[in-house]
């Protein structure tokens, strides 16, 4: 999977965040990055990238165990694929 | 002595602490009985010496002209793929991108109107067809506004703003909501308290300070007011059976204040970051607040008691 070049991460107000527009004319939803997010985000811009690989990042950056990182692998690929951002 | 430039017949408007200079007969004639611009005339001469261009010169004030709107009958037709399609009192509007340049278009339903076209190819000037319509003209000019605008952090921006002692309260809200009856119950009931503008008054931030300009653009209450005070606090309003008010967090913030600028601008990725910038600004200096209110002075007072103590 990859991560659609239309979505830009932007700073404001000192948090990064994405806007994600309504194409039926609704709201713009506003979508905030956390520090975690943001690290797996700047590793994978440019990737072409599986479940995997995320969870393997989690691991080798931060102090977690192999459940946990699956977990919060999945759940980081989930919300972003929802939206249409990682396709 | 004679000037040598053939600017002795134009027109003036200070706007947002914009000097905005007319020049060309056929604009001239038009801008004269503009409606709602008239308050914002800074200077007048009705010269007799023609001027072969058409174009208004913008600059903040003191400085070198840095900005151009130039009127061109002459502009191609060019066919492109629309991001942004509104409707605007009859007005087919679409916005859309192509080849390096933003077009935008008001074609008139009634085909006695002239339509207009806008180009915009992100430096400092724009490119558009003379429009006789002063309903097209005044929109068009609200348009030019915001594009050359957004460089440098001046947006109009969609709400109802007060003034009460001397700072700016602004009204969020969708159309419909109730941001003009609020702010009504604010005029009407509180001393030091009046309307600056009642749809689309101009945000700047400037050197940390977020103000909040009178324009000529005032939706259907006419209030044309050539003052700015500082923002003091935004106000989301949403309906309601009761009264609350809660501040709102950064990220709310964001998406309460971002979908308040044109619209036609969020679906340009150079041109919505300009507005995060302003965003980003304004939610640093000022409190954002969510107000579910019923239409009445105790929602007004309520807004009052929370934002000046």
């Amino acid at each position: 999977m990859i991560i659609n070049k239309r979505y830009k991460i932007h700073e404001v107000a000192d948090e990064h965040v994405i806007m994600i527009r309504d194409t039926k004319g609704g709201m713009t939803k506003v979508m905030a990055f956390n520090p975690t997010s943001m690290f797996l985000w700047n590793e994978l811009i440019d990737k072409d990238f599986t479940d995997d690989e995320v969870k393997k990042l989690l691991l080798e950056n931060y102090e977690v165990d192999e459940a946990t990182a699956e977990k919060d692998a999945a759940k980081w690929i989930k919300t972003l694929k929802d939206y249409g951002i990682v396709e | 002595m004679e000037s040598l430039n053939n600017d002795n017949r134009h027109i003036s408007f200070s706007i947002a602490g914009m000097e905005i200079s007319v020049y060309g007969n056929e604009v001239f004639k038009l801008f004269k009985y503009l409606d709602g611009f008239q308050e914002f005339i800074s200077l007048r001469r009705d010269g007799s010496v023609p001027c072969d261009q058409e174009f208004i010169n913008l600059r903040r004030d003191g400085s070198v002209p840095c900005w151009k709107i130039h009127f061109d009958m002459m502009l191609p037709k060019r066919k492109f793929n629309s991001l942004y399609h509104f409707d605007f009192e009859g007005v087919d509007c679409d916005f859309g991108f192509t080849d390096g340049r933003y077009v935008f278009t008001m074609i008139p339903r009634d085909s006695d109107i002239e339509p207009l076209q806008m180009e915009y190819a992100g430096n400092d000037e724009v490119f558009v067809t003379r429009a006789d319509h002063p309903t097209i003209l005044r929109f068009a000019l609200w348009m030019a506004f915001n594009l050359l605008g957004a460089s440098r952090k001046i947006f109009a921006i969609h709400s109802s703003c007060v003034v009460y002692n001397n700072k700016a309260v602004l009204f969020l809200g969708e159309s419909g909501t109730g941001k003009s009856t609020h702010a009504g119950l604010w005029y009407n009931n509180f001393a030091d308290s009046f309307l600056l503008n009642d749809d689309s008054p101009i945000i700047s931030s400037d050197n940390g300070k977020i103000m909040v300009h009178g324009s000529p653009w005032s939706g259907k209450t006419p209030c044309f007011r050539q003052e700015r005070y500082e923002l003091e606090a935004v106000v989301r309003l949403s309906q309601s059976s009761a009264n609350e008010i809660h501040k709102l967090s950064t990220i709310e913030s964001v998406g309460a204040l971002y979908p308040s600028f044109s619209p036609a601008f969020a679906f340009a990725d150079d041109l919505s970051e300009k507005v995060l910038a302003l965003v980003s600004d304004i939610i640093k200096q000022v409190p954002v607040y969510q107000m579910n209110c019923l239409p009445n002075i105790e929602a007004a007072e309520m807004v009052k008691h929370t934002l000046f103590k």
